[in-house]
């Protein structure tokens, strides 16, 4: 007390205050310095950081379903088959693969692969983990990703390298989904139990993972004797970042190297900066309004559908919405699909047609119905839905919106509790139309479907049991001549991925909205 | 007095459970987890699966009971989302947030009392009303202005300070300078409004007149006349701050429990979604009994009913 006395006695008063503040200052740096851990910086030689709007939920590939997620794993763990970046399937784990007949897949993988552990990958291991993901190990849980395994009836080692995959129905998108299977050990996961994949993940990956900050980074250092050889990048950091415009700032900044969905907003900003690039890919996600064909009388009749399509002006909306980000498409797939045909006709805008279909169809008058929609899932979700609902009040109908949050969203339309009208974007890993076609077009109400036509259904089914690739596009090509002519929903677009980043990092994006960094390179500078 | 604690602690009780039940059925009423879970393309049989096995299928009442059951066993249970207990969640993300909140506090109250004070002892001059501006246009900011303001100048702009994560000194300065903001103002009100209370008093005109130095009669009066609604808000600030402050943690990237509660909101990850809301509600309850007991300290002239 008496030290205060003196160091305040005889002063101004504002001095006085101004010391307190300072006093103030000194003790917060104090507390401020107990801080733990150092969120890393940028390291120009060595490290790249990739912001993403929310962290991995586990580090068990089997046991997740998010692409946040997966951009982690995909560097620890590797599959069979992976993707290349023009999206056709290639080898990884696997060197070679052939159906020897319609149900059975004989696969050879490549020799002398070896775990982070040192363990080494064989066909027992890859059988282990076609066990797991079936529920054939007892023991054990599970996984979140085994209702995709179901028409997997078992597997059998042929020798050391070699195993055969045994199918109860032939399945043309098998081979897609072996792309997205990482390949866990065998010997690591029974000594340990499943569990420690959870937070002890061991990969035969480009990366290994150094240490995990929940909520806040995860940093993957390079494993120095991958088998394709050792990645250029030496550290590769994921942040949590879930606010845009903090990305954003990062990234100008130089906080961080690479950000998804920038905001077409953004877009001037981060190309005014000559060290950043703005850049796009076609992504495997579609929009559609969904026709809710079977609540809704004037859904089924395919002239009030067919109006509604020539209602609405795409390449408009793509235009001045979406700032050109999008890739109006005829019907469900855009040329990385499997299904495309560049014949295919597109609906043109043509609101006179549209009105005099209506007329037709007896409802001159025009209608009323709700359209669902999401709220920020994906971008300018309700601006979209304005923008339709807008073009269609010009032909008589009126739309109400009814925009959710997405948990309301996910609920109501799992419960198969949706309006007249939905908008919503699907997306397809497989980059096969027939997925999406099964998903949301045919019958049944396992699916996203709202929609009935057995002609369309006989298709997919058959397309789903087709091999041969020839005739599997020969069927998904009537299918959708069929759509086309008789539509589920009002065609929209392809929409278009938007990243951004640092030019220091030579990297470019995919259309599977992957994050993968083992080809990509720090440049000198 | 033990009446009283008895009798405020079991009323804290209540609260807290009210706010238990009330979350736990508003939560469950919007969606569900397992509706977030799944692709689009999942079979309707996962859903069931999945439902069954998080006991999701059951009536609410069911599971409000095993709930409770379980919490009284000290288990709070596992995040649907990570699948890890959620008390090492909390345990993670805790710590960060006590930090940011305890920095702000500091840092409001180290500035709002003194520049109250320095406003209530030069009474209505420039100081003072100049103070009083910028305390009302600070009280109309909103927390996520003010951070965008903060990154876009400290952080974009002049490179100052990092804008995002934790770790550092450096890293804390930007949200606990955007959640320290409406607090000073409230302190620094507060205190110059029991400043200029106290000052025009008989006593202190005796005091000055025997001759007191002016800090002295600022320590023994001044500052024993406001520390009565300065604690008082303290407490209250502090239960809020420890709430998570979920805006600016979310720009700053800062992992602390607003965080954590925002991605469980999202995810409908009940587990946490309860886990959090007992907590900060325990913590608000806690911090305001405390309040009232300090005041009960300050201030012997307070009793209740027929105890002094």
């Amino acid at each position: 007390m008496d030290v205060i006395k003196k160091v305040f006695s005889g002063k101004k008063m504002s001095v006085k205050i101004l010391m307190s503040i300072f006093i103030t200052a000194v003790a917060v740096v104090m507390v401020a310095a107990t801080g733990v851990g150092v969120v890393q910086a940028a390291n120009p030689s060595t490290r790249v950081i990739v912001a993403q709007g929310a962290d991995a939920t586990t580090l068990d590939p089997h046991m997740h379903r998010e692409t946040t997620t997966s951009n982690v794993l995909s560097h620890i763990y590797d599959t069979l088959i992976m993707r290349g970046s023009d999206m056709s399937l290639q080898p990884l784990l696997a060197e070679s693969w052939t159906y020897i007949n319609d149900t059975t897949l004989e696969i050879h993988l490549k020799k002398g692969i070896r775990f982070h552990n040192g363990e080494e990958l064989t066909a027992e291991t890859v059988k282990y983990n076609f066990d797991r993901v079936t529920g054939k190990l007892p023991g054990a849980r599970l996984t979140k990703v085994s209702y995709r395994y179901v028409n997997v009836k078992d597997s059998e080692v042929v020798d050391k390298y070699a195993l055969r995959v045994h199918l109860f129905h032939p399945d043309s998108l098998f081979l897609g989904q072996l792309s997205e299977l990482p390949i866990v050990p065998k010997e690591y996961t029974e000594k340990h139990g499943f569990e420690i994949l959870d937070t002890r993940p061991v990969g035969t990956g480009p990366y290994k993972l150094k240490k995990w900050e929940h909520e806040s980074q995860i940093v993957l250092t390079r494993n120095p004797d991958y088998f394709r050889g050792s990645a250029a990048i030496e550290e590769v950091v994921f942040r949590v970042l879930p606010d845009p415009m903090t990305r954003v700032a990062e990234l100008m900044t130089g906080g961080v190297d690479i950000i998804v969905n920038l905001p077409p907003d953004s877009i001037p900003q981060v190309e005014m900066q000559s060290n950043l690039a703005v850049k796009t890919v076609p992504s495997a996600r579609v929009a559609y309004v969904w026709f809710n064909m079977l609540e809704t009388p004037q859904f089924a009749d395919v002239r009030v559908r067919r109006a509604l399509n020539y209602a609405v002006d795409v390449e408009a909306i793509i235009k001045y919405v979406y700032g050109g980000h999008g890739m109006r498409i005829s019907t469900m797939a855009p040329p990385y699909f499997t299904g495309y045909d560049p014949k295919d006709p597109v609906y043109s805008y043509d609101p006179e047609k549209a009105r005099a279909l209506l007329r037709e169809a007896g409802y001159g008058d025009g209608f009323t119905v709700t359209m669902l929609t999401t709220r920020g899932r994906f971008l300018n979700d309700i601006l979209l839905a304005q923008t339709i609902a807008s073009y269609l009040e010009e032909v008589g109908v009126h739309v109400n919106i009814n925009a959710v949050e997405f948990g309301v969203f996910a609920k109501q339309t799992q419960e198969r509790r949706i309006p007249e009208m939905m908008l919503a974007a699907l997306g397809t890993s497989s980059f096969n139309v027939l997925d999406a076609m099964r998903t949301i077009v045919r019958s049944g109400d396992q699916a996203f479907s709202w929609y009935s036509n057995p002609k369309v259904d006989v298709l997919i089914d058959k397309a789903a049991k087709t091999i041969d690739e020839e005739e599997h596009e020969w069927l998904l090509q009537e299918a959708l001549d069929i759509l086309y002519e008789d539509p589920p929903f009002i065609y929209l677009f392809a929409l278009e991925d938007i990243y951004g980043v640092n030019r220091r990092v030579d990297w470019q994006p995919r259309s599977d909205e992957r994050i993968y960094l083992y080809d990509a390179r720090i440049l000198p500078q | 007095m033990g009446r009283y604690l008895a009798q405020r602690v079991a009323h804290a009780c209540l609260v807290v459970l009210g706010v238990s039940v009330l979350v736990f059925c508003i939560s469950r009423l919007s969606g569900d987890p397992v509706s977030l879970m799944l692709p689009m393309d999942a079979p309707r049989s996962e859903r069931i699966r999945i439902m069954h096995e998080l006991g999701l299928d059951k009536p609410i009442y069911v599971q409000y009971l095993t709930y409770l059951k379980r919490l009284i066993t000290g288990d709070l249970g596992q995040s649907i989302r990570y699948r890890q207990p959620v008390i090492e969640l909390i345990a993670q993300n805790l710590p960060n947030t006590l930090q940011l909140a305890g920095i702000s506090l500091t840092l409001a109250v180290g500035i709002g009392v003194p520049l109250g004070i320095w406003a209530g002892f030069k009474q209505d001059s420039l100081v003072d009303r100049g103070l009083m501006v910028i305390t009302t246009a600070g009280q109309s900011v909103a927390s996520f202005w003010l951070a965008s303001l903060l990154i876009l100048f400290l952080g974009v702009r002049w490179r100052l300070l990092p804008i995002s994560g934790s770790g550092t000194l450096l890293h804390l300065i930007m949200p606990a300078l955007t959640l320290a903001l409406r607090p000073a103002i409230v302190f620094a009100r507060l205190t110059r409004s029991s400043v200029r209370e106290v000052l025009p008093q008989d006593f202190i005109q005796v005091a000055r007149a025997k001759g007191l130095a002016q800090t002295q009669i600022l320590g023994k009066h001044v500052l024993k006349n406001a520390a009565i609604p300065i604690v008082t808000v303290l407490g209250m600030e502090l239960g809020v701050l420890l709430g998570g402050a979920v805006i600016t943690e979310q720009i700053f990237g800062w992992p602390g429990i607003g965080t954590l509660s925002i991605q469980a909101i999202y995810t409908r990850d009940f587990p946490v979604i309860q886990a959090v809301t007992l907590l900060v509600s325990t913590m608000v309850v806690l911090a305001n009994l405390l309040v009232d007991l300090v005041y009960l300290w300050l201030n012997p002239q307070v009793r209740l009913g027929g105890e002094s």
